[in-house]
């Protein structure tokens, strides 16, 4: 009992001390003591979620929030299974190095302080998400993540772009927010909880009959569970950045690198894979059949738009997407476990490929700074060469980039190849013995490795290979300080693969798997295929298809200057503007809003102000009229009133006069007075 | 009619006569020379009633101290030289109304003052009488005036000096 | 003259300096009613005084006459300064005791 209550100690300092630190931040005006506050909660922060990997599974906090009719209580609670452990210690982990990084990345912004508490805010939200156990809080907490995404993209908010991007984001997430909560509720409304533990005891003795589901006391047409299931994957698609809210994901690239890495890599456009692993549950094989499909097209058009991108940044940005979409993909065909992990292993060397774009960013910025000259600090056509300036983030870019295109001996591969293996023997088992529609599915995330292993390799070649293609000048770019570099050295090490684990070659063997245990799915699982030769095939094949990539980007970019957005082929243009979604719901969505606001508007003007303005000028000549009576009338009252009371005062003050010859005068009378009144009443009774 | 009683009453005529004068006079130098005649009359008076130490220190003090003070006055602060010293009046009319009221008052409370004899019983040399009241029962109340005097002409002359530069 | 003849007639010099002293304007002026006020006590004490023979009243007189040439002295000097200050014996220019 007491050892609980260490531990919900414990995980109350862990939620708070970002939280705390991030209001001491935005209190404090001190630049230096914001610095050493936040980087201080986020290490307390990570202590206590490394110290919590000791409590037992069954402690958690649980208090009733409100009850509402007949027996529907709301509890409030944190979890303590192992996915929210390892994923909050990565959460702090990845936070901490990041807050490391901003140390220097953010070292000459003015906004410091604010950057800080920002952080802090995000990382206490995120671990709200992680910790929660109610649907509802989890919504709570995925807003607040929401917010502090909007904050922090804007956070340069003299930039009109970063403004623009930062409401793309937010708006863009509302929508798929907006399917979430009607999951929510729907979710309430059928089954009356939305406690995690609840629904998955309740999901535990499911039993489906008929075109319906028995869930414990009620039943529930499986056109329903799709439907809730679905709306529920609207939050994920929005969060996670899935087609076809994918869009504002690049945009968010406004924000600060370090934000980048941190919100927009590694954890909170993770968030939707992971609530989509806490809700694994309820999913229908019809609903993740269409997650899988989402989740494949994600992938392929991420990974298409990556290809031709010449903002450094960018092309992470789509690979993010991409990579979210193999994610939700290995989700959608039932690899519960080889999502999780690709989520981990991508936080890591996605975070670290971003702190090390970043360390090029700064580097090329000081350099504009030094030289004189103005380039564009994120444009990789000024790049080239910087593997000799910049040794320490060239290594720590390669072994990510490495370990994201998934070349063995990294951890990349260990997740992709498992994802790739469940999705091959997912499209098997539906299709039966031969090859289907299905393994469209399959085929799309091994083309996907093919193009990441491909503009993976682009970047590498054109940053950091190749001559210097910076203008002429003395100046070098250099490596940047150690407070930047090593946080990336150190997430790119926790990228290679004996991390996870000892064989190579095979996915699941790697120890987290002994600890995230998928729940029990609604879909029933008869993997008949031999996983095993398929590991072998599917290994092959996919460090075929790397190397291959690779191999095809050293080919065409070594030593070359990728080709202006305007001199691109059709199909490089169709690449480059991401395939021209934004245009598409520019002119689907928003201009006919436009229109129909613009209408509205029109409407406004002639017609309402109209009646409006006939209403104003009633007004108007009522007030006349009013005025005129106050002015003449009740003006009058008053004016009189105070003439007379002036008068009064007239004649008061003249007693007051300061003349000494009327204060004798009254003094007299008040004499006389005395005198009549002393003889009248009390001396002699003289008679007048 | 006594001779006494025919003095008294010239007297008095003068007393009421001067007051009159110096009500409705409006020149400062007329009212100067009125007032000195109206205390002449009030010293007579104060002879005629057994008064006789009252009435030499009466022409004393006020006809040769203080009405020469006033002269010095009226000849120090008014113009004299190319215009009349003429003063004017104001709020005749309240002021008529309570002196009116007062001396009906005061008329009205000797009238019921309970009688008097009316004849004077002090005789012989009041004089000797004074000087020993002064040195005597009045020794304190003496000094103390002699001791105001003092002050006051000191703090007059203070008062009246010219401003230092 | 009785003595209630008399004490009339000093009511009479008393009212008039009373009225003096209310309506002119001249400062000077306001002093001769104010003699005159005083004149009329003296007028009353020595009246009074008449059939005492200890001649308490006639101390008084002498006395109010003492304090009567001080007064005068005093306030000729005050009158001096106002004079002075404002170029004018007319009390009604010194009226800075005007709330």
């Amino acid at each position: 009992m007491e050892a609980a209550q260490n531990h919900s100690t414990l995980l109350i300092i862990l939620l708070l001390a970002p939280l705390a630190s991030a209001v001491l931040t935005l209190l404090l005006r001190n630049r230096k003591g914001a610095l050493w506050l936040s980087v201080g909660g986020v290490i307390i922060s990570f202590v206590s979620a490394v110290l919590l990997f000791n409590s037992p599974e069954s402690s958690a906090i649980h208090f009733t929030w409100l009850s509402i009719g007949e027996g529907r209580t709301l509890t409030f609670g944190f979890s303590f299974d192992w996915l929210s452990r390892i994923i909050a210690a990565l959460v702090t982990f990845v936070s901490l190095l990041v807050h490391v990084y901003s140390v220097g990345y953010m070292r000459h912004d003015t906004g410091i302080n604010r950057y800080f508490a920002f952080l802090g805010l995000f990382t206490f939200s995120m671990l709200g998400i992680v910790l929660s156990q109610s649907l509802l809080m989890v919504f709570f907490f995925w807003e607040l993540v929401g917010f502090t995404s909007y904050l922090l993209i804007g956070f340069w908010y003299q930039k009109a772009s970063a403004n623009q991007a930062a409401k793309k984001a937010f708006i863009v997430n509302r929508i798929g927010d907006l399917g979430f909560l009607a999951g929510i509720a729907l979710l309430w409304g059928w089954l009356g909880t939305m406690n995690l533990d609840e629904l998955q005891s309740i999901f535990a003795v499911a039993q489906y009959d008929n075109g319906y589901w028995l869930l414990g006391i009620t039943e529930l047409s499986n056109l329903a569970l799709i439907g809730t299931a679905l709306a529920l994957f609207c939050g994920v698609i929005g969060k996670s950045a899935q087609f076809p809210l994918q869009v504002w994901l690049p945009d968010a690239m406004e924000g600060p690198t370090p934000v980048s890495a941190l919100i927009h890599a590694a954890t909170m456009v993770a968030a939707g894979v992971f609530l989509l692993a806490r809700i694994f549950f309820i999913f229908p094989v019809e609903a993740l059949t269409v997650v899988a499909i989402i989740g494949a097209i994600t992938a392929l058009i991420g990974a298409i738009a990556a290809l031709t991108q010449t903002d450094i940044k960018k092309v992470l940005a789509f690979s993010t997407i991409s990579q979210l979409g193999y994610m939700v993909l290995a989700m959608g065909v039932g690899a519960w476990f080889a999502a999780l992990f690709h989520m981990i292993t991508h936080a890591f060397f996605k975070a670290a490929l971003f702190l090390s774009s970043g360390s090029v960013i700064h580097s090329m910025h000081e350099w504009e700074e030094k030289s004189g000259q103005h380039i564009d600090p994120q444009d990789m056509r000024y790049m080239g060469g910087l593997r000799k300036q910049m040794p320490v983030t060239f290594y720590s870019y390669l072994i990510a980039m490495l370990s994201l295109a998934g070349l063995p001996f990294f951890s990349g591969f260990l997740s992709k190849d498992a994802i790739i293996v469940e999705a091959w023997a997912w499209a098997s088992n539906l299709s039966g013995a031969g090859i289907s529609v299905f393994h469209l599915i399959p085929i799309i995330a091994l083309l996907t490795a093919f193009l990441t292993a491909f503009y993976m390799g682009r970047q590498l070649f054109l940053v950091f290979f190749g001559k210097r293609r910076l203008p002429i000048s003395e100046v070098k770019p250099i490596e940047v300080e150690g407070w930047m570099k090593w946080p990336t050295a150190i997430l790119s090490l926790l990228s290679l693969g004996f991390f996870y684990s000892l064989n190579p070659l095979d996915g699941e063997a790697t120890w987290l798997n002994d600890l995230l245990k998928a729940p029990a799915s609604l879909v029933s699982s008869t993997t008949t295929m031999d996983t095993h030769s398929l590991h072998l095939i599917m290994a092959a094949v996919t460090v075929f298809l790397a190397v291959a990539g690779i191999a095809v980007a050293y080919k065409k970019y070594t030593d070359k200057t990728p080709t202006a957005a305007d001199q691109l082929s059709p199909i490089g243009k169709f690449s480059y503007h991401q395939l021209y979604f934004n245009r598409a719901y520019h002119s689907a969505f928003v201009q006919p809003f436009t229109k129909l606001s613009s209408f509205i508007a029109r409407f406004d003007h002639a017609i309402i102000d109209g009646l409006v303005n006939l209403l104003g000028v009633m007004g108007v000549v009522l007030s006349q009229l009013l005025g005129w009576i106050d002015r003449y009338i009740v003006d009058g009252i008053v004016n009189s009133s105070a003439w007379l009371s002036g008068r009064f005062g007239q004649v008061t003050r003249g007693i007051q006069g300061g003349n000494a010859q009327s204060y004798l005068l009254w003094g007299v009378v008040g004499i006389l007075l005395m005198m009549v009144w002393v003889f009248q009443f009390i001396a002699w009774k003289v008679t007048f | 009619m006594e001779i006494a009683e025919l003095f008294s009453l010239i007297f008095g005529g003068l007393l009421a006569l001067g007051c009159m004068i110096l009500v409705l006079t409006k020149n400062l130098f007329y009212a100067a020379i009125t007032l000195m005649m109206t205390f002449l009359a009030v010293a007579a008076i104060y002879i005629l009633y057994g008064a006789e130490f009252v009435a030499i220190s009466q022409i004393v003090v006020y006809v040769g101290g203080v009405l020469v003070l006033l002269i010095f006055g009226i000849l120090l602060t008014q113009r004299v030289q190319g215009y009349k010293v003429e003063v004017s009046s104001y709020r005749i009319i309240p002021g008529a109304l309570i002196s009116g009221a007062f001396f009906y008052l005061l008329v009205n409370v000797i009238h019921n003052l309970p009688s008097h004899s009316g004849t004077s019983t002090i005789s012989g040399n009041t004089i000797e009488q004074i000087g020993i009241n002064l040195v005597t029962e009045n020794i304190l109340v003496f000094e103390a005036v002699a001791i105001l005097l003092l002050v006051a002409l000191i703090g007059a002359a203070t008062i009246a000096k010219p401003e230092q530069p | 003259m009785s003595t209630e003849q008399l004490l009339i007639l000093a009511a009479f010099v008393f009212c008039s300096g009373l009225f003096i002293a209310l309506t002119k304007k001249n400062s000077i002026f306001i002093l001769i009613g104010i003699e005159l006020m005083l004149n009329a006590s003296n007028i009353n004490f020595v009246a009074f005084s008449q059939d005492d023979p200890t001649l308490q009243g006639q101390m008084a007189a002498i006395f109010v006459m003492v304090i009567a040439a001080a007064e005068t002295a005093v306030a000729l000097a005050i009158l001096f300064k106002i004079y002075r200050h404002y170029q004018s014996s007319d009390l009604k220019d010194a009226n800075e005791l005007k709330g």
